[in-house]
């Protein structure tokens, strides 16, 4: 029998190319974190830690020994330094293993795209000393709970190779799951499901101060259906059956187009990180730095 | 090449033509894919069809015909055959006892053999010879010549030549003597689809054995041949031989037994009916057994009477054995007067084509590979 390292390398090294290109990233937080726990983001928990901040003025109750003893000398008014904290994020990441995601089969599917991103993430966020877990929508023994410890981002690659991408399982009850644990929370899905409640999910983890990631997966195919595609069905529900025809292809567009405007619109109108990912675009990599990035977006196209 | 078994070419070829109908009839639906944004496609009838015929479709149509028409072939059965030759002989030489000389039937056969032909022998059974000068290792045993025998032994040879010629001539070289016929001659003659060629040949002559044993019997006191010893010696007044009667005071020590007398022509009898001697036919011959005692003493062997009596006991076997049988001729000489045709004699039942298992398995490599092709890349979709 073969011997597993216990950092489960063998597992790295599927995604051994993209955990090179993003070494160094950090993911930083949006907002400031409410949680005392040490670490590299922004707390909202003043302290006294080296890095100075402000002055206040003196207040009884205040630590003698926080007094900027030759600021009093030179004002003969007593201040005492202020600084900042820094926190731990706890993340999770929920994905959506729906069928719509073993679109189209093999290696370009957006299931593979998921899997590579939430390893990138989950890497990035082990690698800022966060606590990150993953979970898979609908399937609870699909989990990885939030942990720093080594050897978590071999755990989620593994978990994930074995999570099978089938039926139609709604992912807001699993976000509002993941946001008992996390202070950050990045929903990888094409949308395709229960939208309208996980958007008002998002919106109540929005205003109790967490981070959401809205995430949302494309596959090239869908924006642009070959030509050899005439009859299609939706794989979680039967009843659609429609004809692909050159005609009907211009109002696919069309529609299609229409819906993923109103939902870039919807997300980042909930205050949202919102990013469109289309499979075959761009390198994971470059997907991966502008998310952890936050870099500013003026389009869904970001 | 020829077929043993050419309906299945032509049902092969009906089934061929009813795939290649099928394959050009049958409208084939637009292959359906599951596609996550479907819903967004406007709900339009799904009806597209295709009329394309798409070079996979003809290589997979092509597979089909071929696989059908290969196991057509096979179970047609198929010979190859040499040269086919217009007519074959079948020559039956009778190397029975009622040949006067094996050496002219093995030169009338000789003469009529050629490649190809076949020579059958027979006595009181037929088998296949290879050559002519294979006709006289039977003849010396003088066996008991049987037509009918021959004859199944021609129609066995038909058989085995059809399929190397278009018609088949019997000719049949023998004496054609009376003893050779039975019930079944006419009946097993009729069997042959065709006219027959007589090549007659000398009858052997008759068996003088039986004479001397009619010489000695007059004037022998030992026991005759299938006699016994009376119960009661008597004496008896009188003997008839074919209408000549010999009148004497005889006495009678031996008769015939009941079994002797089943099958024997009785050729002289006492007055009071009983047999006084018989004959009886042994294959090419005839044994004849005489109980009239003689005295070589007195007047009796000069009486003309007993001259007549001995002279019609003493002649050759009274069934004329080596006379020509005419009813038998006629009977061989009959058929419709032409040839046989190689069509009318049945195919042999069990009769195998080396070729047969290879196109066998040839139709299967065939049928795999069309499936693969069809569940692989030219994957057809829904037909309907």
């Amino acid at each position: 029998m073969r011997r597993v390292p216990p950092d489960g390398s063998s597992d790295r090294l599927m995604h051994s190319a993209l955990l090179d290109a993003i070494r160094g990233l950090r993911w930083r937080a949006r907002r400031a974190s409410r949680i005392a726990v040490p670490g590299i983001h922004p707390s909202r928990v003043r302290g006294s830690s080296a890095e100075f901040t402000e002055y206040r003025a003196y207040r009884q109750g205040d630590d003698l020994r926080r007094i900027d003893w030759k600021l009093f000398a030179r004002s003969d008014r007593a201040h005492v330094r202020i600084s900042e904290e820094r926190a731990v994020t706890p993340t999770y990441i929920v994905v959506d293993a729906s069928a719509s995601m073993a679109f189209p089969d093999g290696a370009t599917s957006k299931w593979s795209l998921v899997q590579q991103l939430t390893v990138a993430l989950t890497a990035v966020a082990h690698s800022s000393g966060d606590p990150a877990g993953v979970i898979v929508a609908g399937n609870p023994r699909a989990t990885v709970q939030p942990r720093t410890r080594h050897g978590l981002v071999a755990e989620v690659s593994r978990m994930l190779q074995h999570v099978k991408v089938s039926g139609a399982v709604p992912i807001a009850p699993t976000v509002a799951i993941a946001a008992r644990a996390a202070s950050r929370v990045a929903i990888i899905s094409d949308f395709l499901g229960d939208l309208d409640e996980t958007l008002q999910t998002a919106r109540q983890l929005i205003a109790s101060g967490r981070d959401v990631y809205a995430l949302h997966i494309i596959a090239a195919e869908e924006m642009d259906p070959p030509a050899t595609i005439s009859v299609v069905t939706d794989p979680e529900t039967d009843a659609v059956h429609r004809s692909l025809s050159v005609d009907t292809r211009k109002e696919y567009t069309r529609a299609f187009g229409a819906w993923r405007d109103d939902v870039a619109s919807r997300w980042l109108a909930s205050g949202a990180a919102y990013r469109e990912i289309v499979t075959g675009n761009e390198p994971v990599s470059s997907v991966v730095r502008r998310i952890v990035r936050d870099e500013p977006v003026a389009s869904r196209a970001g | 090449m020829t077929f043993v078994a050419p309906g299945f070419l032509l049902a092969a070829g009906a089934a061929a033509c009813v795939v290649i109908a099928l394959h050009f009839i049958v409208t084939r639906r637009p292959r359906s894919v599951p596609f996550p944004t479907a819903r967004f496609v406007p709900d339009a009838p799904v009806a597209a069809r295709e009329r394309s015929l798409r070079l996979s479709d003809l290589l997979l149509l092509a597979l089909r015909v071929l696989a059908i028409m290969l196991v057509g072939i096979a179970l047609a059965r198929p010979v190859l055959t040499p040269t086919r030759e217009n007519v074959v002989r079948v020559i039956v030489a009778d190397v029975s006892g009622a040949v006067a000389d094996i050496a002219e039937v093995r030169d009338s056969a000789r003469a009529l053999l050629r490649p190809g032909d076949e020579l059958i022998a027979f006595d009181t059974s037929a088998w296949a010879v290879p050559s002519v000068d294979s006709l006289a290792n039977r003849a010396g045993l003088r066996n008991a010549g049987s037509i009918s025998a021959g004859m199944v032994g021609a129609l066995r040879a038909g058989q085995r030549v059809r399929a190397g010629a278009d018609s088949v001539e019997l000719v049949v070289v023998s004496p054609l003597v009376t003893p050779e016929r039975d019930r079944a001659t006419a009946t097993i003659r009729n069997q042959w689809p065709g006219r027959a060629r007589l090549v007659r040949v000398r009858a052997a002559p008759p068996d003088s054995s039986s004479v001397r044993a009619v010489e000695a019997a007059f004037l022998d006191s030992a026991r005759p041949e299938f006699a016994v010893q009376r119960n009661r010696i008597d004496t008896v007044g009188a003997v008839v031989a074919n209408g000549n009667v010999l009148v004497g005071a005889f006495e009678r020590r031996w008769r015939f037994t009941d079994d002797s007398l089943k099958g024997a022509r009785v050729l002289a009898r006492w007055v009071d009916g009983d047999a006084a001697a018989i004959q009886r036919d042994s294959g090419s011959t005839c044994r004849k057994s005489v109980l009239i005692p003689l005295d070589s003493t007195g007047d009796m062997l000069l009486r003309a009477s007993f001259v007549k009596l001995r002279a019609s006991l003493s002649g050759p076997c009274q069934r004329a054995r080596s006379t020509p049988d005419a009813a038998l001729a006629s009977v061989m000489s009959g058929g419709s007067g032409k040839l046989a045709s190689t069509a009318d004699f049945p195919a042999a039942t069990d009769s195998a084509s080396p070729v047969s298992r290879w196109l066998i398995a040839l139709a299967i490599i065939v049928a795999l590979i069309e499936m693969v092709l069809r569940r692989g890349p030219f994957d057809a979709g829904d037909r309907q």
